[in-house]
């Protein structure tokens, strides 16, 4: 199933672009995950997402497919894997930017497949939660584009980013601070497609 | 994780045990009471197969903890019948009206008919097939059912 | 299937399941009926390691006048809403969507409470508290609180409450008047979860006119919705001059996130929605037009 999200970031389209190729910067954004290792175009990561009771906890990896960034476009396809065995979800997503001047606009596109117990779900709590994440992960970019890290610091390997569900656009500030890395940052897109490859997926069939 | 002991009264029986908190009223008093005439169909509360009464009440057995029914009454299929084991008027009718075939829904549905005719004893037929929607049956096709309800009704 | 491990904890009072949700964290959740969480948690599809249960704590229970409305404790389970009479002649709206709330088993145990929480976009509580402009009262270690319902139902199974936050009891405004009631929900078989469905409460002054309407939507979005287009159309206009079929369309257009699944398409549910709301519409009417006045 397809679903179109879009998100719109208070900066530049090349500003925009280069903070949305950068990882370490989109990652702690999306609500709920957590990179685990970064290697080239590829990467591997958690989603957990909560959905009222329920929480799905997705691991898998993502990578670039194509980036174009004098088109300011990319496609990344994610796989995960629910670790409590609920399923398989795996997304190919593509983003285009546009150029609004001061701001930029971001469009998703996420074609969906899902496998295992999520399959039963209709496009409509999947959707709802791809917007809702969306939603939060542009609102915490939004606060990390304001006030952007002073500088790099390197860190020991293996990196990990945790982005607290609750974090504050201040403790995203630290994290970046902490664990900016000299790492390829011509990577990857789109924190919101990692998240709705990997989040979705969870909703209940209704059962009697 | 951490086992408490529940205490509760099975058909009149002083019972205790020491569980699970996860263990369902289902599994204690099919596993631990060895009383393995409330059935397991769904699992989910749907199916109505493991209904029995606690203080009175139908509920579903599956969607209770055994710690949830500390200190109650609960009333299984093993505890309908008479003393003498003469069954009760809603198992004689099920029997007379030929409303089992495999029997796998019927104690769900001997405890669904008590708990219906004891909160209303003359029901009428629209009441009947409202009051037995949460009771599933695959064998029999429900007429002989509804019709021991009438009968069941009808001689109490 | 069986629910993974957990533990159980039943405080004594209502602050000290706040205090226990505080300590124990996100991993902890409140279990009242459990008809609705209990499935969840059997089919693994949520998981816990504590569950602290309230749906014995005398506090959480009872049914009072207070003012103008009449307020039900959160743990007062559906059977006995379903047969109280106060309730009948005060919020007859509750008594007639009761018997759509499952089957009589999970009414026995099924709390108000819980169904408000657990925000079941097809859940019939949830739809007559958006409907008649309850109030929920909530309790957490901070203090005591009271959210509209018309901005507690926030998304699938997601409401206004905080994380540790109990929810207390519901108070729902007593209609007075010329009042009419209705519920008409369709599903495939009595007791499953609504393919959708309408609360319908209206009151008419004394020349046949509406002068209040609450048309409440379930199984018809991500949450309850109200059909404030279609109120705000029938307010103040005569009886006489209102058919049930446009109210019905009117309804359904307010609509954006009508959900297609397994049990019906978006279009499907649009179709049967408008003419519940037609139906109840008419039913409601007849009611509050042929009804005394009564307070």
């Amino acid at each position: 199933m397809e679903f179109v999200n879009e998100f719109r970031v208070p900066v530049p389209i090349n500003q925009a672009w280069e903070v949305l190729t950068d990882v370490e910067r989109v990652v702690p954004a999306i609500p709920g995950a957590q990179l685990l290792s970064v290697d080239g175009d590829n990467f591997t990561g958690t989603v957990k997402v909560k959905v009222g009771p329920i929480t799905m906890q997705y691991k898998g990896n993502a990578s670039f497919e194509d980036k174009d960034s004098s088109a300011h476009r990319a496609v990344i396809r994610a796989d995960g894997k629910e670790t409590r065995g609920q399923g398989n979800a795996s997304a190919v997503v593509t983003a285009e930017l546009k150029d609004e001047g001061e701001t930029t606009s971001c469009v998703l596109t996420t074609d969906l497949t899902i496998s295992g117990k999520a399959a039963q779900f209709g496009r409509g709590i999947l959707s709802d939660v791809a917007t809702k994440l969306i939603g939060q992960f542009a609102e915490r970019l939004e606060a990390d584009l304001v006030a952007p890290p002073s500088s790099e610091t390197p860190t020991e390997s293996p990196r990990t980013l945790s982005a607290a569900p609750q974090s504050e656009s201040g403790a995203s500030l630290d994290l970046l601070g902490v664990v900016a890395l000299p790492i390829a940052k011509r990577v990857l897109p789109v924190a919101g497609a990692l998240a709705a490859g990997l989040a979705i997926g969870y909703l209940l069939g209704r059962r009697r | 994780m951490h086992e408490r002991t529940v205490r509760m009264k099975v058909n009149g029986q002083d019972t205790a045990a020491d569980v699970e908190p996860r263990t369902t009223l289902a599994d204690f008093l099919r596993e631990r009471c060895g009383l393995t005439g409330t059935h397991l169909g769904c699992e989910h509360g749907a199916c109505g197969a493991c209904t029995v009464l606690l203080d009175g009440a139908a509920i579903r057995s599956c969607l209770l903890f055994a710690v949830q029914a500390a200190g109650a009454e609960v009333t299984t299929v093993e505890g309908i019948a008479a003393a003498s084991g003469e069954l009760s008027p809603v198992q004689a009718a099920l029997r007379d009206c030929h409303g089992l075939q495999c029997g796998f829904c019927t104690p769900g549905f001997v405890m669904s008919i008590t708990a219906l005719l004891k909160a209303n004893p003359n029901p009428s037929d629209e009441e009947i097939r409202q009051g037995l929607s949460g009771n599933f049956c695959r064998c029999t096709g429900y007429q002989g059912i509804v019709n021991a309800v009438r009968v069941a009704a009808d001689t109490t | 299937m069986k629910a993974a491990s957990f533990d159980y904890h039943r405080p004594e009072s209502v602050d000290g399941a706040t205090r226990m949700l505080a300590e124990l964290g996100e991993d902890a959740k409140i279990l009242a009926g459990g008809q609705s969480l209990v499935p969840m948690l059997a089919l693994r599809l949520a998981f816990f390691d504590h569950l602290v249960d309230i749906s014995q704590l005398d506090e959480l229970k009872g049914i009072e006048r207070r003012g103008d409305d009449v307020w039900i404790g959160a743990a007062t389970t559906d059977a006995v809403i379903g047969d109280d009479e106060q309730i009948s002649s005060a919020v007859p709206l509750l008594t007639r969507a009761t018997p759509f709330v499952g089957h009589f088993q999970i009414r026995s145990r099924g709390t108000l409470g819980g169904s408000i929480a657990h925000a079941d976009p097809a859940g019939e509580y949830p739809a007559v508290a958006l409907a008649l402009g309850a109030s929920v009262e909530a309790v957490s270690p901070g203090g005591r609180r009271t959210i509209p319902a018309t901005e507690f139902f926030t998304g699938v199974w997601e409401t206004a409450l905080e994380p540790g936050e109990v929810l207390t009891g519901v108070r729902f405004p007593v209609w007075t008047g010329r009042r009419g009631f209705a519920v008409q929900e369709f599903a495939r078989r009595h007791g499953d979860f609504a393919i959708a469905g309408t609360v319908v409460a209206v009151a008419l002054d004394s020349h046949d006119r509406v002068s209040r309407c609450g048309i409440g939507l379930l199984g018809l979005g991500s949450t309850p919705r109200r059909a404030s287009k279609a109120e705000a159309a029938v307010v103040g206009r005569s009886v006489a001059d209102l058919t049930g079929d446009d109210i019905g369309e009117l309804a359904m257009s307010d609509l954006d996130d009508i959900p297609s699944d397994l049990q019906g398409s978006a279009s499907y549910r649009s179709r049967v929605g408008a003419v519940l709301v037609a139906r109840a519409w008419a039913e409601a009417i007849e009611e509050a037009t042929t009804e005394a006045t009564n307070a």
